[in-house]
């Protein structure tokens, strides 16, 4: 099957000359510039005038200041672009080819020297356009959030490239259903059916998916104490607190944890597993542009002390879906929990670090357990997109395959010509 | 290559040697887009020899579930010669057509476009054919011009070629005004044409025309009739369906019955090639001595005072005749081709489906 790049253009420029000659096309078009326009104003609007009322003052130390407004009305007008785009990107191409079938314009062209390769290929490439068309139009107002500040120029791009090839699966999708079913009603319920699929039901599978994750049993390798030698050390506390009741507690008597006899012992847990189908929100579009945006300048890498923005916040839940838990436990450090000797802060990247009662920092002991912090450095997006570019690819290929003529057989109640 | 079985073909070579003898060996289109037509063609129809049917159809059968529309179908449609496609509604005459465009895969049986499978060689007899289908979809919001560039660059042609075809076909079909409005515009008549315009577009050997003279008026009719007896004298096959026999039986050389997905026997059609004419002159006597003396047989038409019934080869014979009848000083009035013997055929067709 040929594919020239004349007879790609030759299909792609006759959908988009049929598509400007209507009027609607354009008014839709003013329509979406004003619509974006104005809910971003709100956003940014919005947020610039809570900032205003944190009573910020970068000159004092003493004042409360929250991280720049740019990547959160980024992250918002971001996403609203992807959901707008999802939605439109169907009526692009879920009747394009049944409704030339139902035109009797279809035949026409199938009998020339095209390929369906180049048939579908052109019109996958001028829906692909359009919806292009769109998300530039809607591009001035993602760069307005970067005069909030926090916002690199790379976020930007990266974000709407990500978006740009999402809305075209959307269309491959909705070439695919236009080639199977011959109404036009059929093939633009389906391919919204498909979008809701992806955006809608893949989250609520992962939530359903709960009660047959709940009590996972597994392994684990615990650093501690016997339950003996703990409730000595508990025993032992409580008798401290009896005995010192008065206004001066001379805390440095309190006994220490036992942390010489800890050793390693085998345990069965019973815990919710995640990680084991956190992959069903993988194809979620937003899941995969929010993953894929490059982090906004002020936030680190681990992602350890950022999730303002919503881009953020999801990119971090779902890396930590991901994670399996530790199959080491660190049992051994809880004791300090109880000793009116220490306290324990527990840091936000799952470390903890250790002081004496007199604010005096201590070294943690020596433990073989590695502590795993809550890494977010392992991108998931190449996966959910990857999917979703199969999935996009199969609809694309099945268009393909009923397009080639001469056809063997004929779908019901379809006409050739 | 004249028809053998044919006793009456009795005109003098002076009259039908054009029409008999040049038109078979008339293959290489003799158009200014000729260049292009060699391009679209890897294998250009004159290396192919020269008695190679246009169409020709060997048993095909193609049933759509328990539904058998095309049920054994066998003929030829020789080049240069218009075929016409005969058969009641349902008949199978569309799916026929789309099967002979390349659109349709037979169940079994072949089709060949001047010599190449349809099915095995689907684009090189795609680049051969134009088909006009009897629904002709337009591009609403697109104008003639544009619908015909479109077209000629599906047909591999360079922007510009496909620009100047476009208003060449244009101005063959009366459709210059219309050029730079959108087609939806358009009256039926001058959608027709503009669909014919279209299946013209890359210059195609094979013409399958699906019902195109269906919804036209009478000028529109004989105009139809004209640009396709054109297209036949510059060497094309065309194929025609058509249900509207009157006409038909105007402008077709040869006739393919279909009944119930099959052909029926193809010889009753016959070469409608060589058919009669009723001759009418004032005065009877120089026109009678006139055939003797160009040694055209001739015999009395039954129930008319003076006029004679005649057998000629085509139109082009009749047009010889008329002229040498004239320069001879007969005082010839009428000319006329019988009419009926399509419409005998047909209805025989419309008895078998009970």
């Amino acid at each position: 099957m040929s594919l020239s790049w004349n007879g790609i253009r030759t299909v792609a420029d006759l959908e988009l000359r049929q598509r400007i000659r209507s009027k609607r096309w354009i008014i839709a078009l003013i329509a979406w510039f004003v619509f974006i326009g104005l809910i971003t104003g709100i956003i940014i609007y919005s947020i610039h005038y809570s900032w205003a009322g944190s009573g910020c003052d970068p000159a004092s130390p003493y004042s409360y200041c929250p991280p720049p407004a740019g990547p959160i009305a980024f992250s918002i007008i971001t996403m609203f672009v992807l959901g707008m785009g999802l939605v439109i990107a169907p009526t692009f191409t879920a009747t394009s080819i049944n409704g030339d079938r139902n035109q009797s314009t279809l035949a026409t062209l199938q009998a020339t020297r095209l390929s369906a390769l180049e048939i579908a290929t052109g019109k996958l490439i001028a829906a692909w356009l359009t919806a292009g068309v769109f998300l530039v139009v809607a591009l001035p107002f993602a760069i307005l959030s970067m005069v909030l500040g926090g916002i690199s120029a790379w976020q930007v791009a990266v974000c709407f490239l990500v978006t740009f090839i999402l809305v075209g699966i959307v269309c491959a999708i909705g070439l695919g259903w236009s080639a199977i079913l011959s109404r036009a009603a059929g093939s633009t319920v389906m391919t919204y059916l498909s979008t809701v699929v992806l955006t809608v039901i893949t989250p609520l599978l992962l939530l359903f998916s709960f009660p047959f994750i709940e009590d996972t049993q597994y392994t684990v390798q615990v650093w501690g104490v016997s339950d003996q030698v703990r409730d000595d050390y508990i025993y032992a506390t409580n008798q401290f607190w009896n005995k010192n009741q008065g206004e001066e507690v001379d805390y440095s008597q309190a006994p220490d944890p036992p942390i010489d006899q800890c050793h390693w012992t085998t345990q069965r847990v019973s815990e919710t597993r995640i990680d084991k189908v956190w992959w069903l929100i993988l194809p979620n579009p937003f899941v995969i542009v929010a993953d894929a945006s490059p982090l906004p300048p002020a936030a680190k890498e681990d992602l350890s002390e950022y999730s303002d923005d919503a881009l953020s916040l999801i990119r971090y839940l779902v890396r930590e879906m991901a994670q399996a838990p530790q199959t080491e436990r660190d049992e051994c450090l809880e004791l300090y929990n109880y000793s009116p000797k220490y306290f324990v802060e527990y840091n936000n990247d799952g470390t903890r670090s250790l002081s004496l009662y007199n604010g005096e920092k201590v070294d943690l002991p020596d433990s073989p357990v590695k502590v795993q912090p809550v890494t977010a450095r392992s991108s998931i997006w190449p996966w959910g997109l990857g999917f979703d570019l199969l999935l996009g690819g199969l609809f694309f290929g099945i268009a393909v395959r009923k397009l080639t003529i001469p056809y063997k057989t004929l779908a019901r109640g379809t006409r050739v010509a | 290559m004249s028809t053998p079985d044919v006793p009456v073909l009795g005109p003098p070579l002076s009259l039908d040697a054009q029409t008999d003898q040049a038109t078979p060996t008339f293959v290489a289109p003799t158009q200014d887009s000729a260049p292009e037509a060699s391009t679209l063609d890897p294998a250009p129809t004159t290396t192919l020899p020269p008695p190679t049917p246009g169409i020709e159809a060997r048993f095909l059968h193609r049933a759509f579930g328990p539904v058998r529309a095309v049920d054994g179908v066998t003929f030829t449609a020789e080049q240069g010669k218009v075929t016409a496609l005969i058969g009641p509604n349902g008949s199978g005459k569309t799916t026929l057509l789309l099967i002979l465009a390349g659109l349709l895969a037979p169940d079994s049986g072949q089709a060949f476009i001047l010599g190449h499978d349809v099915a095995k060689e689907s684009l090189k007899a795609r680049c051969l054919i134009g088909w006009m289908p009897d629904i002709f979809g337009t591009w609403d919001a697109l104008t003639p011009v544009e619908i015909l560039t479109t077209f000629g660059r599906a047909y591999g042609m360079k922007k510009a070629d496909a620009d100047a075809r476009a208003w060449e076909l244009l101005r063959q079909l009366w459709l210059v005004e219309f050029a730079k409005q959108p087609a939806r515009v358009l009256s039926r008549g001058q959608k027709q044409r503009l669909g014919l315009a279209r299946a013209l577009v890359h210059d195609p050997h094979v013409l399958l025309l699906d019902e195109p003279a269906s919804g036209l008026d009478p000028r529109s009719r004989i105009e139809l009739r004209d640009i396709v007896r054109g297209l036949a004298e510059q060497g094309k096959t065309v194929l025609i369906s058509s249900h509207v026999l009157s006409e038909l039986e105007e402008f077709t050389d040869k006739a393919v019955f279909l009944s119930q997905g099959r052909t029926v026997d193809a010889d009753t059609g016959g070469e409608i090639t060589t058919r009669g004419w009723r001759l009418a002159a004032a005065d009877p006597t120089s026109l009678r001595s006139f055939l003797t003396s160009v040694d055209i047989p001739w015999k009395d038409a039954p129930g008319s005072s003076g006029e004679v019934v005649i057998t000629l080869a085509g139109f082009d014979s009749a047009t010889q005749l008329l002229r040498t009848a004239v320069s001879a000083g007969v005082p010839l009035h009428t000319i006329a081709p019988l009419t009926g013997r399509l419409e005998e055929a047909y209805l025989t067709l419309n008895e078998d489906r009970r």
